[in-house]
């Protein structure tokens, strides 16, 4: 049976919400505030947490749900499919080829390059990271609640469109220019000869 | 040409497919078309190996948060939240 220890979440669980908070909302401010209500909601529910799940997997799971309420809430996805609308061009031709043949190619600067992986490199993980974060912190903020949930919460895509309230062809849209995006992010920062 | 193209999809098609193949499964044209466009495309080859790897390393994200005083509460910061925990307690 575990048990709860309140006195100590600050201490052992708060940097590891913070960084997840901040991730998602890339606000300090905001991060911090949705970490103290994460916080106060799991005081309210202690007397329910029955040691089913540790402390910090129940922590974290509270935390997404705050998250959740605070994309909701800002109405982040908002006129999702305007917004993938409108930019559908311009973004499509900075991957793909529009005008010159063969049209749906990849252009000469996106196309995927092989992925130089040194030694020393693999070693500092925590550096690969912070460049992952950096990558997350350069999308465009409507990608960004649908690329974590599947990728860092590993949610599915059913989940994904009712939690977001987005249609399934917009979250294809979604995972798909965040892929793009992402992919080439970690090329020119990571992997790069 | 055409009947070729018809058959086959190009990069940005490919793209999406390899992105809805992970999560669906997908039917058997696009399978196919898919399949063809990868029997001759090395770029995408290569996007199919590295949105492995993306997925691989994006699961790692919260077992390997990097330390860095970016991302890290300050301790004025963990003495006001500690506070506000125990105030409710």
């Amino acid at each position: 049976m575990i048990t709860a220890n309140p006195h100590k979440w600050v201490e052992n669980y708060g940097d590891y919400l913070f960084s997840i908070a901040l991730l998602k909302t890339s606000q300090r401010e905001t991060a911090e505030d949705m970490v103290q209500e994460t916080f106060m909601a799991a005081v309210k529910a202690l007397p329910g947490f029955k040691g089913e799940s540790n402390e910090k997997t129940w922590l974290t799971a509270i935390l997404n749900n705050k998250v959740i309420d605070y994309y909701r809430k800002k109405d982040l996805l908002k006129n999702a499919d305007t917004y993938l609308q409108e930019t559908e061009q311009s973004f499509n031709s900075s991957f793909f080829e529009t005008e010159l043949s063969p049209v749906g190619h990849w252009t000469k600067s996106q196309a995927p390059q092989p992925w130089v992986e040194d030694a020393d490199k693999t070693i500092t993980q925590s550096e690969f990271y912070r460049v992952f974060e950096f990558c997350v912190s350069k999308m465009p903020p409507k990608l960004v609640p649908v690329f974590l949930s599947k990728f860092i919460d590993e949610k599915n895509a059913e989940e994904i469109c009712k939690e977001l309230n987005i249609s399934s062809s917009n979250y294809w849209v979604i995972i798909h220019r965040s892929r793009l995006l992402m992919r080439k992010c970690l090329e020119t920062n990571w992997f790069k000869n | 040409m055409s009947f070729f193209e018809g058959l086959t999809a190009h990069c940005k098609e490919a793209t999406m497919l390899t992105v809805k193949k992970e999560e669906t499964k997908l039917p058997f044209f696009s399978q196919l078309k898919l399949w063809m466009h990868l029997a001759y495309c090395a770029s995408c080859r290569r996007f199919v190996k590295q949105s492995k790897q993306i997925s691989a390393y994006a699961s790692g994200y919260k077992l390997n948060i990097p330390e860095s005083t970016d991302s890290a509460l300050t301790e004025e910061q963990k003495t006001r939240l500690q506070n506000a925990i125990n105030n409710q307690l």
